[in-house]
């Protein structure tokens, strides 16, 4: 099983689980979408939009990290009116989520934490 | 035009391209309030490097504000282009053409380029002045169809 498959199957069981999943997807920290369940990101231009939000979310979030509190960049959580973004950092890639409003915010950050390590070893 | 003047001026168009390219894709992925602060940062760095160059050459806020114009503004829109008034605590600097619509820029969308500017004279005119309070005020904009760019600086 290639990469991108390994990382697609892990998306739709994490999506199949969590049903306050809208879409998934995972990024470079250059922007670049490796691979998306194509509900935002239908097109070449909003994947590039999604890629470059993610991109630049992170290097924000990291630096904020860093500068502010001397720490590391876990994740970040924007709550949105409409849903929730997720942002995680496995190491490697980032893993970004889309909620519907009002989540399960206990269960969304367990799952996504657990996607995030598997992520991990798909993509050392 | 020599063959290196050619070869210059291709050059610089390449990196002038290369640098609204970005600025657009800045703008479409991190948004217009990010190009502000930036260009405001930027402005704010050239402004701390102004007063180093002019330190000592100046004794009053009028003669700042005029230094201000022959060493840094008329350099970049030619002379004439620019004038500044004083009135009690007020320093007023009308600017009469904008460098990047000069330039080509659609400076009505990329209004981010005043930030430069108002934080150019802004940290100027507090580093020039540490123990005198400073408040910059941008009226009129070129960018916003005004005739000319208008900051009123009030020391105090």
């Amino acid at each position: 099983m290639s990469k991108i498959d390994e990382a697609k199957k892990l998306l739709e069981d994490l999506q199949g689980r969590v049903p306050d999943i809208s879409d998934l997807a995972i990024a470079r920290t250059n922007g670049l979408v490796i691979y998306t369940l194509q509900k935002v990101a239908s097109d070449a231009k909003s994947e590039r939009m999604l890629g470059g939000m993610a991109s630049a979310l992170f290097s924000i979030s990291k630096r904020a990290a860093d500068e502010l509190l001397k720490g590391n960049f876990k994740n970040l959580n924007v709550e949105i009116d409409k849903g929730t973004i997720f942002l995680i950092f496995t190491g490697k890639v980032i893993l970004i989520a889309l909620t519907r409003p009002e989540p399960n915010l206990g269960l969304l950050s367990l799952e996504l934490e657990d996607a995030a390590g598997k992520l991990n070893t798909i993509f050392v | 035009m020599s063959l290196n003047e050619s070869k210059r001026i291709n050059q610089l168009k390449f990196i002038a391209s290369i640098f609204s390219m970005s600025l657009h894709e800045i703008n479409e992925i991190m948004g217009f309030e990010t190009l502000t602060m930036i260009f405001r940062r930027v402005g704010e760095a050239a402004g701390n490097n102004v007063v180093k160059r002019l330190k000592g050459k100046y004794n009053s806020v009028e003669d700042f504000a005029k230094l201000l114009i022959s060493h840094v503004i008329e350099p970049v829109l030619g002379g004439g282009k620019s004038t500044v008034q004083v009135e009690g605590n007020k320093v007023t600097i009308n600017l009469g053409a904008c460098p990047y619509k000069n330039a080509g820029f659609p400076i009505k969308n990329m209004s981010w380029f005043c930030e430069y500017t108002e934080g150019l004279f802004d940290s100027a005119m507090r580093g020039a002045f540490p123990d005198k309070k400073i408040e910059t005020i941008s009226g009129d904009r070129i960018s916003q169809n005004c005739a000319t760019c208008k900051f009123d600086l009030t020391c105090t």
